[in-house]
């Protein structure tokens, strides 16, 4: 069984990552990016904390996230059917969240017994 | 021609591996998006958590973000020198990206044994003891997002190994991007994990 699985695996022609469909980036621009964003959210971190303050270290954090998708993951060259995928469950994790908020923050039943 | 057909869907043309690997991440941003999303709705809940988030160690969150942005550029530099099939610059980028996994595993192990010293572990019969379950379900939340994510580092590493040795033989290099997009995964999660534990005190 092991033999015919190596085998195959010779026999099978795997895309070439020289002819791979999709570009590259500066991936060194990109990290510069994110350690600038990294600093600025370490930075405000140690002012007191706000919900304005709160608000801007997560924003910046979910730009590092697109910067990270986008061009370390290379969704920027993906086909659509990907976007879609992505997305789809980026919904899906927003319908949860705002599902349960009433669950476990509008109520006066405590989940745990203080 | 054939063989390379048979491995892409021709109506998306997208080839099996790009799109298996993208649905697994798909599946990991459910499961780590559901549990970040009940870790910040208790947080609102709980105000009261920021007691005990002031106890994980920001220096060493830090180190780590550094330490996983270096290795997801060096998986990506990987892959570059994949398309140029140039092997020793795999190898090379490959190996320090496995190092910073290693070094991020080390730095989590050193967290970890402070806190447990402390008296912080997953149930933390200390502070159940004083009558604080609330402050012991943060350390609930905060060692099985970091256990987690810690073990899909391990995975990572693994993957990352296994692309390299292949690659080392000219084999198989399109599997040095895939095991990077996994990468790319890990620290993506940690990208929201590091702000979420260490920074909103």
């Amino acid at each position: 069984m092991d033999s015919q699985h190596v085998a195959q695996d010779e026999n099978v022609k795997f895309p070439d990552p020289a002819t791979d469909y999709h570009g590259h980036p500066n991936y060194l621009k990109i990290l510069i990016l994110l350690f600038a964003f990294f600093a600025a959210s370490l930075l405000i971190g140690n002012f007191t904390l706000t919900s304005i303050t709160v608000a801007v270290i997560f924003a910046t954090a979910f730009y590092k996230a697109v910067l990270v998708i986008k061009n370390f993951m290379h969704l920027r060259y993906e086909p659509i059917i990907v976007w879609i995928g992505v997305l789809a469950a980026v919904f899906c994790l927003i319908a949860f969240f705002f599902g349960i908020y009433p669950d476990i923050t509008a109520t006066h039943l405590d989940v745990v017994p203080r | 021609m054939e063989n390379q057909k048979s491995l892409s869907l021709p109506s998306i043309k997208i080839p099996q591996g790009r799109l298996g690997i993208w649905t697994l991440i798909v599946g990991e941003f459910m499961i780590f998006g559901g549990l970040i999303g009940c870790y910040i709705l208790y947080r609102l809940r709980y105000p009261e958590w920021a007691d005990q988030a002031a106890h994980t160690s920001t220096l060493i969150g830090a180190l780590n973000t550094i330490v996983l942005l270096t290795s997801s550029f060096t998986v990506v530099k990987a892959h570059e020198a994949a398309n140029r099939k140039d092997l020793k610059k795999i190898t090379l980028w490959l190996s320090v990206s496995i190092l910073g996994g290693f070094l991020f595993l080390i730095n989590k192990s050193i967290e970890y044994s402070t806190e447990i010293s402390h008296g912080f572990t997953f149930s933390s019969p200390a502070l159940q003891a004083d009558g604080d379950t609330i402050g012991s379900l943060f350390w609930s939340f905060y060692f099985l997002l970091t256990g987690l994510h810690g073990a899909h580092v391990i995975v990572g590493m693994i993957l990352m190994l296994w692309a390299l040795l292949q690659a080392r033989k000219g084999k198989n290099l399109h599997r040095v991007e895939l095991s990077g997009m996994y990468w790319h995964m890990v620290d993506l999660i940690w990208i929201f994990l590091f702000p979420l534990l260490y920074l909103a005190k």
